[in-house]
């Protein structure tokens, strides 16, 4: 699991490093982090069919006056089933690659291609749809209508695809089960805690059976054991429903658990 | 799009946001449609009231007055030739006097005549005008008129007559200048306070006998009749009583009733309607008409009377040779009660009193008019403050008018009564008399109405000089207007209504607009975000349009409810409150003769209620077309970036 060979690898390292030199624990510590990284990367190698393909994405935002390059010429591929974890500082580009690909944007150059679809290509309305159909977001400040009680809440995406009432009560109630909120359906928001509205934004982004799930710092609004929960309700997502993860991070420890980092530097993907 | 269902549930979350402006907004967008809806439902119930009480008035007949303008704009007192021609007539009247005065032997001053020509400053400069009550300037004025006669009802009769006037009429207000005097005698009996009476007749108390003078109008009998209580002939009587209909305060008082307090109930105001036309039909009272020279004799035994008590001790007093007294009956002539003149005296002042006659000055002369009650109409109510009551009052009170009115072809046959109304004694506007004509159809009446009514155009600067330019170019002599409450006047008061009505929905459109637009406006504005949330998880454009246009609906249907609930309950407020004073007076105003009726201030008339809703509705989506477009057309990142 790549939980326990990050933990081993950093520890390995740390132990044989640190003999109250400072500067050479650092060094220990980066060489521990580029370890990681190798380790991460032969964990699970991506088979199954392309479902994101991006190819020289580039995104530039006006600021006032000044042209900002979000992204420069980022080119990647993400298979259907896979894991991702976008990470890098703030400001290069990981949540704008997110939003690109959730086609929440348009990209200055390039082309996204979700699921068959060349998003550069789509309507304002075709857009919409595909985000309805294809695509599940959960953010980190979850979102939650706060006068709806949860389940109707959860009921939401089904609303705007025009789902019948019954079945998406249904899919409702069978989510909610599912992240553990059962017995919550007829409580509103603020009745919950951190933890269990990022549940609930995740059983919602799921009531339309997306193939990708887009997360923004997931984690980033929760203590570490609420976090820990949520990774691993993703873990679970992605095993019952073969549903594709994406995550944006700052959090090494939630990056950890993907099989695959792609950290991103002043709008580039580093290699 | 999102189910009707699914927009109401998203809808109805956007009611729990920002819940102390939404309150305010409904509060205050309602009480302005409020104002509106209860002034529709009080509007229309007393036009729906009105034209039941017409019925028993003018109400199916079709008759327009019309008042020459042109005469009544007219300053004749400033015009160029009656100056000149009144100073010619004070010259030649003074060289005359002075030749009369030195044949008589009698001493004669010019400076005793009071000026004919009075000069005045106004913003223009200085500006001259006749004295109309010098011998000079009366007969100049005369002299004028004679050359120049006003438009007379034959006129009025050919103008009309092609409309399909199949007769007319006309009728004749007190002057507001005078000569002598003119007093109701109450329980028979004069009296003598001539300076308060003088100040009565200038202005004229709006209640009780003292009203006469201000309120006595001469109308034609045709159009008074409907105003007789049943069975009163407007004809003289054999006594020679002229029949008048009087304003219920002064029956109150002719017959010693003491006036109802403002407190008094309907049901006591009914009571005294009914006492009134039981009692006061066929009471007869007179009138004192005084001459200028009779009155002055009064006017001089009160001051020599006065004179002597305040010399009561003054042992060096005189007391004036020649004495006046009060007469000891009514509308008799003041006796002279010392005379003590020498010889030569008595010689120089009959030579004056020749002379003073061979100038016009009238002997003293007095007598008493009789008159017979046949009718009641409501009385005149001064406004303080403009309410729903009174604007319904004064339209009530339309049908014929408040005051004292007599048949005018009955009045004009005594010969007091005819001299006083003289057009050549009477200068002002009292000279004119106003038309009426009778119209078979409201169509006829209100065709001439519309051909041959003047509008005169006040606004247009070029034409303030002579604003009825035009309507003279145009033929357009008199103002038209439907008279006495008839299906035509009741149909102009609508249109205006209407018009008032549109006018205010506008204003109030505008108002609730500027508020929803804030209001919504800012709803939106908060709601960017969860916009974005609804965009992100597969909303398109027009979903959130039709959320927000739902809400909107919602809000508009809050404001149109609690305007429909505030204008009924104000408009049954009004009705409790003045609608049984209304009956009452419109029994009085109307002569009704079924007690019965009841004036009602409470009728739905759907057609306003649709457009006040409609309206809100139409406010709601204009006021909040601007900002929502401005919302769905934003970035969702862009709004979810601004909220981390």
């Amino acid at each position: 699991m790549p939980k326990q060979i990050d933990k081993k690898i950093w520890a390995e390292q740390l132990l044989a490093a640190f003999d109250g030199n400072i500067d050479a624990a650092i060094d220990a510590l980066r060489q521990a982090e580029s370890a990681v990284k190798q380790a991460r990367k032969p964990k699970v190698m991506p088979t199954g069919p392309v479902l994101v393909s991006v190819e020289n994405l580039s995104k530039k935002y006006k600021v006032g006056r000044q042209h900002v390059q979000a992204l420069n010429s980022v080119s990647l591929d993400i298979h259907e089933g896979e894991f991702v974890a976008f990470t890098g500082p703030s400001g290069s580009g990981k949540s704008t690659l997110l939003q690109l690909i959730g086609g929440l944007d348009k990209p200055s150059e390039g082309t996204i291609t979700v699921d068959g679809k060349n998003l550069t290509k789509l309507s304002d309305r075709h857009l919409s749809k595909f985000r309805n159909q294809t695509i599940g977001f959960v953010f980190q400040f979850f979102y939650l209508q706060p006068f709806l009680r949860l389940e109707t809440n959860l009921e939401v995406p089904g609303m705007f695809a025009r789902t019948k009432r019954r079945e998406r009560t249904q899919t409702a109630a069978e989510l909610a089960d599912a992240v553990g909120l059962k017995d919550r359906l007829r409580h509103l928001p603020k009745e919950l805690s951190g933890g269990q509205m990022q549940r609930a934004a995740i059983a919602r982004a799921l009531l339309n059976r997306p193939k990708l799930i887009l997360a923004d710092e997931p984690t980033g609004n929760l203590d570490s054991t609420n976090g820990t929960a949520i990774i691993d309700l993703f873990e679970q997502v992605r095993k019952d429903f073969g549903t594709t993860i994406i995550i944006v991070t700052h959090d090494p420890k939630v990056a950890a658990h993907a099989d695959r980092e792609i950290v991103l530097e002043d709008g580039e993907i580093k290699l | 799009m999102i189910t009707i269902r699914d927009t109401l549930t998203l809808s109805l979350t956007k009611l729990r946001t920002r819940k102390i402006r939404l309150i305010i907004t409904v509060v205050v967008s309602g009480l302005l449609f409020t104002a509106l809806i209860a002034g529709s439902l009080i509007f229309r119930g007393a036009f729906a009231s009105i034209k039941s009480f017409g019925e028993e008035g003018l109400g199916k007949r079709f008759v327009v007055t019309g008042y020459d303008t042109s005469a009544s704009s007219e300053n004749l007192f400033a015009k160029p030739e009656i100056l000149n021609r009144a100073r010619e007539i004070q010259k030649d009247l003074i060289a005359r006097k002075k030749a009369e005065a030195k044949k008589l032997n009698i001493e004669y001053s010019e400076q005793s005549e009071p000026p004919v020509i009075n000069e005045y400053d106004t913003p223009n400069g200085k500006e001259q005008s006749v004295n109309g009550e010098t011998s000079a300037g009366k007969q100049a004025i005369a002299e004028y008129l004679q050359k120049n006669p006003p438009r007379s009802s034959e006129d009025f009769k050919k103008l009309a007559e092609p409309y399909g006037a199949f007769a007319t009429y006309s009728s004749r207000y007190a002057p507001y200048t005078r000569e002598g005097s003119m007093q109701v005698l109450k329980d028979g009996k004069e009296s003598y306070d001539l300076a308060n009476n003088n100040t009565k007749q200038q202005y004229g108390p709006p209640r009780g006998v003292d009203s006469f003078l201000g309120s006595w109008s001469l109308m034609s009998a045709d159009l008074l009749q409907p105003f007789a209580i049943k069975g009163q002939s407007l004809k003289s009587g054999n006594d020679g009583s002229i029949p008048v209909i009087i304003p219920v305060s002064a029956a109150e008082e002719l017959l010693n009733l003491k006036a109802l307090p403002g407190t008094a109930s309907s049901a006591d105001k009914l009571a005294r309607t009914k006492e009134l036309r039981q009692k006061a039909t066929d009471v007869r009272f007179n009138v004192c008409h005084r001459n200028a020279a009779s009155s002055a004799l009064i006017s001089n035994a009160i001051s020599t009377q006065q004179e002597i008590e305040r010399n009561k001790k003054n042992k060096d007093y005189v007391k004036p040779d020649l004495i006046y007294g009060l007469p000891k009956e009514p509308c008799t002539a003041a006796p002279v009660i010392r005379d003590v003149r020498s010889a030569d005296q008595k010689k120089r002042d009959a030579k004056q009193e020749q002379f003073d006659q061979m100038f016009g000055q009238q002997a003293p002369s007095q007598s008493a008019i009789s008159f017979r009650i046949v009718g009641l109409t409501p009385d005149y109510e001064f406004q303080s403050a403009i309410g729903i009551g009174q604007i319904i009052g004064s339209t009530v009170g339309s049908s014929i008018g408040t005051g004292w009115f007599t048949p005018l072809e009955e009045s004009v046959k005594n010969p007091i009564i005819a001299s006083y109304f003289d057009t050549n004694n009477t200068i002002g506007s009292g000279q004119i008399p106003t038309q009426y004509a009778e119209f078979h159809t409201s169509a006829q009446a209100k065709k001439f109405i519309d051909e041959k009514s003047c509008q005169p155009n006040y606004m247009n600067p070029e034409v303030q000089k002579d604003p009825f330019k035009e309507c003279r170019e145009k033929e357009q002599l008199y103002s038209l207007n439907a008279f006495g409450s008839n299906s035509l006047a009741l149909d102009a008061a609508k249109k205006q209504f209407s018009k008032f009505f549109t006018i205010a929905a506008l204003v109030v459109a505008a108002i609730g607009s500027i508020i929803m637009m804030g209001t919504v406006g800012r709803m939106i504005a908060d709601s960017r975000r969860e916009t974005a949330v609804f965009r992100a998880i597969g909303a398109k454009r027009m979903d959130i349009a039709q959320i927000y246009i739902l809400y909107t609906f919602i809000v508009s249907l809050l404001i149109s409810g609690f305007a429909v609930l505030g204008g009924v309950i104000a408009a049954l407020v009004a009705q409790d409150r003045y609608a049984d004073g209304l009956t009452v007076q419109a029994l009085v105003a109307y002569n009704a003769q079924d007690l019965s009726r009841t004036f009602s201030l409470f009728q739905l008339y759907v057609p306003d209620i649709l457009l006040l809703v409609g309206l809100s509705l139409g406010v709601s989506l204009i006021s909040i077309s601007i900002p929502l477009l401005r919302n769905v057309r934003r970035n969702p990142i862009r709004d979810m970036r601004d909220d981390t």
